[in-house]
């Protein structure tokens, strides 16, 4: 191996692919938390917010959007004039729909994959007599979904009496009713308060989106299903019933959907970091030689959409949280070309538990001390990516911009590290910043939606280091004051020829 | 001017948070009596 | 009284009237009911916290906030007090 090799560590596992894929469902969005707490207060406030929400192409022309599925750089967007929303730009629907990450999905898409999604008979899943045909369809004939066209339904639905007696969530197009999702009626589950119709959509929701991210992933690698010899899920999903609330089996659940016949798989929870972290653990278990080729799998969240629609409405805006996120990458051994994922000793950053007395000191273990293990400044770092949450959003709903706070406190800790001085912070900013762009999905915008756009950069030569810094709100579970910090360093394979 | 007073600390995690905030307020003598850190994300 | 750690002028004045006054957009369950607490940022009150510990605990969200908002938030407060 080459002394740029060795520098860069021996056996360092790689991102080799990823999927950055977004799910518009506009008539989800009143079964958002917010929304539903909301409307169940005030009958009158879902129309008000069903006539604030956009339409597909809206949603796919959305300049955020399409850098999310890598349209566009984070710095193409950034020299796009505000306000993003509105721009009713005449170009193809269709053609933007996809990206070189990912795809924007439909809702009527998205409809169909919910029902491929469901293993329970009688389905949790199910569709009027009339629209039945034109889901399948359009499932069968779409290049990467077609395999999951093969369901059946039941005969007589029963579906709009369970929506009128409230134990079933209806699925709706606009004004049309296309179906519903049930509650677990049968005798194991009827009285269990974890297995209602809308903790299960929401379950549902996170395998579906899943299942679209990974199989983007194996349709950009080129991949077999069956190839794939691991999966770790890390959504902020609590998916079980009454005895076992959160106990997961959400990466077997997609894996299988998926194909992934020789994979096992397990969930990793940890917040909004749940991504970095199941990416390093992904690492970790291909370093060790135990698995080749690791899926890392974040579906998205139905608890999050339309979060912030007061805001909106207030503000006269569309709704903008109207999108579940979904995303998936391919761990593997080096392959000489791929960027790398640092894992020597003491490389990833972790906020150890007595650190975190003080923020200064999380924020030392988190980027300090890995930089220094392998020599480094803050100043070798091409681009630090931290929340990238979409500023329209963020700034409507009174939180002021997310990314440019957390890109000050980055700067901060140079500047208390001596490696800049407090007049440079702005220009260093400007130099490893960047805006953001991913919807507020939890743990979809913290840091892992610039991996794409890294990994390009990478590869054209672009770009050497990045560092990925996520945040976790471990306080919100209400049984410690902790937040919890994770970080990798992402580098540019050094055996790739420029 | 904080010694002795019950304090009500309100922090966010993306600005300064509730534990930092505390430790100021303790360590000027006063006495945290509520405490909560936002994460508006 | 109240210490605040959230920089953003405008939550923080709905917040510091809400605890000197009652609710101001008149909903919800203090609504009329007048708290009279004052409020302060802890950016403000830099003189009455111990050197070493304001090092440790702020040093980084002192540097982390621009002056202008740090002033901003500094003004706001002491217009909602009255002083």
């Amino acid at each position: 191996m080459s002394s740029a090799g060795e520098k860069a560590g021996e056996g360092n596992p790689v991102i080799r692919n990823c999927a950055q894929c977004l799910v518009h469902v506009p008539d989800l969005v009143p079964y958002g938390s917010k929304p539903r707490r909301e409307i169940l207060k005030d009958p009158s406030t879902e129309p008000r917010l069903m006539e604030a929400l956009r339409s597909f192409p809206q949603a796919v022309a959305y300049p955020p959007n399409q850098t999310f599925i890598g349209n566009l750089t984070p710095d193409q967007l950034a020299g796009i004039a505000r306000p993003w929303y509105g721009r009713d730009d005449e170009q193809d629907g269709e053609a933007l729909c996809t990206g070189p990450f990912g795809e924007i999905v439909s809702q009527d898409l998205f409809y169909a994959i919910l029902k491929a999604a469901n293993v329970l008979t009688p389905p949790l899943v199910e569709f009027a007599s009339e629209h039945r045909a034109a889901l399948k369809t359009r499932l069968a004939n779409h290049p990467v979904f077609s395999r999951f066209a093969d369901f059946t339904f039941v005969p007589e639905p029963t579906i709009e009496a369970e929506i009128a007696d409230g134990s079933a969530l209806a699925l709706r197009s606009g004004d049309t009713l296309l179906g519903g999702v049930r509650r677990d009626n049968r005798a194991e589950g009827r009285e269990d308060e974890n297995l209602d119709a809308h903790t299960l959509l929401e379950t549902l929701c996170v395998k579906a989106s899943g299942a679209i991210a990974l199989k983007w992933l194996l349709h950009r690698e080129a991949l077999d299903a069956a190839e794939i010899d691991f999966v770790i899920s890390c959504g902020e999903e609590a998916a079980g019933d009454r005895y076992q609330r959160g106990a997961g089996g959400i990466a077997k659940s997609i894996a299988q959907m998926c194909g992934c016949t020789s994979a096992s798989g397990m969930d990793v929870k940890n917040f909004c970091a749940g991504p970095a972290s199941a990416l390093i653990t992904a690492g970790a278990l291909v370093k060790s030689g135990l698995y080749k080729r690791v899926a890392v799998v974040a579906g998205g969240s139905l608890a999050k959409l339309g979060m912030k629609y007061q805001s909106f409405l207030q503000a006269g805006m569309p709704v903008l949280d109207d999108c579940l996120g979904a995303m998936a990458f391919l761990v593997t051994p080096d392959d000489g070309t791929s960027p790398i994922l640092h894992m020597e000793p003491g490389t990833v950053g972790t906020a150890s538990i007595g650190a975190s007395t003080s923020d200064e000191a999380v924020y030392r273990e988190l980027i300090l001390e890995p930089l220094k293990v392998l020599g480094l400044a803050m100043t070798d770092v091409d681009k630090f990516a931290p929340e990238l949450h979409n500023p329209e959003i963020m700034e409507h709903s009174g939180s002021g911009d997310v990314v440019h706070k957390n890109y000050r406190l980055i700067a901060a800790i140079a500047v208390l590290a001596d490696q800049i001085a407090k007049a440079e912070m702005p220009a260093f900013v400007d130099k490893v910043g960047m805006t953001g762009f991913a919807p507020t999905q939890g743990h979809i915008p913290s840091a892992i939606p610039f991996m794409g756009h890294a990994m390009q950069a990478m590869r054209e030569g672009a770009m050497r280091r990045a560092m990925f810094l996520c945040k976790a709100s471990l306080f919100l579970n209400r049984v410690t004051e902790l937040y919890d910090g994770v970080s990798f360093l992402l580098e540019a394979n050094p055996q790739a020829n420029r | 001017m904080l010694s002795g007073k019950k304090v009500a600390v309100f922090g966010e995690r993306d600005d300064v948070t509730g534990l930092a905030v505390r430790k100021c307020v303790e360590a000027a003598g006063g006495e945290v009596v509520y405490e909560a850190t936002s994460c508006f994300v | 009284m109240v210490v605040f750690g959230l920089n953003e002028p405008a939550n923080l004045r709905i917040m510091a009237t809400t605890f000197k006054e009652g609710d101001p957009s008149f909903a919800g369950a203090l609504g009329g009911i007048a708290l009279g607490l004052k409020s302060y940022h802890i950016f403000e009150l830099k003189s009455e916290i111990p050197a070493d510990t304001w090092a440790s605990e702020m040093a980084v969200e002192e540097l982390q906030a621009e002056d202008e908002l740090i002033e901003e938030i500094q003004e706001t407060m002491r217009q909602v007090r009255g002083k």
